[in-house]
């Protein structure tokens, strides 16, 4: 870390091209050298960062405690290793992961070095993961309560010498097949991410009605899910290059939400519109809506609704999440318009088969 | 025969309770928090069992709303969310159960509150 023997340029140019925010500080902590990715992050100048200038990037709520982390190894010269929040140019604050380290030689002390890793997307992860095994966690607990009290219903009618019924089995069977779905639905979820797709044509007009057709057949199994009405509305074909089975799970999340925040029923439309270079999918209902500030963050893994506490609401916020995620990997899109209390209106564009018969 | 109000939005949960607890009472039924505020005014109650994730009212709010009208009766809550049953004692509840529960924990709870020859059903006022 002392001067190097290299030309100045070598490494001013290695610095500078570290995938690293590096900085360097005095032995009193004022920081005097950021290299440019760090520049480039915070979207400042040397100028404006220097001395404790960078410090008004740090998230209000982490500064007191990254600066209270820094004293103990300031004054002991050890190495040390924090994690906050920094903002980043277009003003969005991302964890980092900053260590750093003392320079000095026998005699002299020359302060700090350090680098910042952005980790944010990797700590996101982790905080959605353990959001996705509590949830988990409630949504088996239900079925598993259910499954419980018919056993016990059973076994009391067993200890009185009463007959178990057909009827008895029937219903400990559907709650068994409920936690059977919610496992695959779970794992589901889990795999979109991985999954690569293998596209072929699919008609999409047959793919919807599928959909629809399963939802319909279903027995309703939540209050007021008889409420609903249910249509479709477009052409009997409209192709796209896809993965037929990703689009499905796709569709079935984007349902799933329309049924779940329209607890008093109301009538949900699928409609298909062919378009110019796309094939576009409205999914209308009248449910709560979503509040317009929200609006920015629908497409985020285990968003809810401010509107919609997960005590009403119970799930794990992934259907719009990682039905985005499919029409984007079929060069599509999805958007969300929505008014609180009116309903939602969730727009799907999918590019059309360049093969699609006239 | 004493009365027992069950709020549950599972039907699976709802019908097996039913089915166990009306050998020896009168048991209504609300599939949300609302429903249950509505059974509770048409007629005398003695006991609430209250689950709290429910759609259209939860279960806290409808605690805190037959609370306010006036039902002076037991209220057992229910809910998979542990972390979440502490503070329902504050807002009236008599008792929890952490779900999956034994049926066995229920009846317990439930003779702790309505002890055999005890008389008068509660309602709510409003």
């Amino acid at each position: 870390m002392l001067p190097q023997r290299h030309s100045a340029t070598d490494s001013a140019t290695l610095l500078d091209h570290a995938p690293l925010l590096i900085w360097r500080c005095d032995p009193d902590g004022h920081r005097g050298y950021f290299n440019e990715t760090w520049l480039r992050f915070t979207g400042r100048s040397r100028e404006e960062e220097r001395g404790e200038g960078w410090m008004q990037g740090v998230h209000p709520d982490d500064a007191r405690r990254r600066a209270e982390l820094f004293v103990d190894p300031l004054r002991r010269l050890a190495p040390f290793e924090v994690e906050y929040r920094l903002r980043r140019h277009d003003g969005l604050y991302r964890w980092v992961l900053e260590r750093g380290v003392p320079i000095h030689d026998e005699d002299e002390v020359h302060g700090f070095v350090g680098a910042c890793l952005d980790i944010h997307d990797r700590r996101r992860g982790e905080e959605s993961r353990e959001a996705a095994l509590r949830m988990m966690a409630h949504e088996l607990r239900t079925p598993l309560q259910a499954v419980k009290m018919h056993v016990e219903v059973m076994r009391r009618a067993a200890a009185s010498g009463e007959v178990c019924t057909p009827e008895m089995f029937d219903r400990l069977d559907v709650q068994i097949d409920r936690l059977g779905r919610l496992i695959s639905d779970l794992l589901r979820t889990g795999d979109l991410h991985a999954l690569s797709l293998h596209k072929v044509r699919v008609n999409l007009a047959a793919l919807l009605k599928r959909v629809i057709a399963l939802r319909t057949d279903e027995p309703s199994d939540s209050p007021g899910r008889s409420r609903h009405h249910l249509t479709y509305r477009g052409p009997e074909r409209a192709d796209v290059e896809g993965e037929s089975r990703s689009l499905e799970q796709a569709f079935h999340g984007l349902l799933d939400n329309a049924f779940k925040f329209s607890p008093r029923g109301g009538d949900i439309e699928v409609e298909l519109r062919p378009d110019q270079d796309h094939h576009r999918v409205t999914i209308r209902d009248q449910g709560v809506g979503i509040p317009e500030e929200d609006l920015p963050s629908v497409g985020r893994r285990f968003f809810r609704g401010s509107n919609a506490p997960r005590r009403n609401f119970p799930g794990l916020g992934l259907g719009l999440a990682a039905a985005s995620e499919v029409f984007e990997r079929h060069g599509g899109g999805l958007a969300v318009a929505s008014e609180v209390d009116r309903g939602t209106e969730i727009t799907v564009d999918l590019p059309r088969s360049p093969a699609e018969p006239a | 025969m004493k009365r027992i109000l069950i709020a549950d939005d599972d039907r699976g949960i709802l019908e097996g309770m039913e089915t166990l607890l009306s050998r020896r009472y009168d048991v209504v039924t609300a599939r949300n928090g609302e429903e249950a505020l509505e059974r509770l005014s048409e007629g005398p109650v003695d006991l609430v069992i209250l689950d709290l994730l429910m759609p259209l009212l939860d279960g806290e709010s409808a605690l805190v709303r037959l609370r306010e009208s006036g039902y002076g009766g037991g209220v057992i809550v229910m809910s998979a969310h542990p972390d979440r049953l502490g503070r329902t004692r504050q807002l009236g509840a008599d008792d929890f159960l952490v779900k999956p529960f034994e049926f066995r924990e229920l009846e317990r709870a439930i003779e702790r509150l309505l002890p055999r020859g005890s008389r008068g059903a509660a309602s709510a006022r409003a």
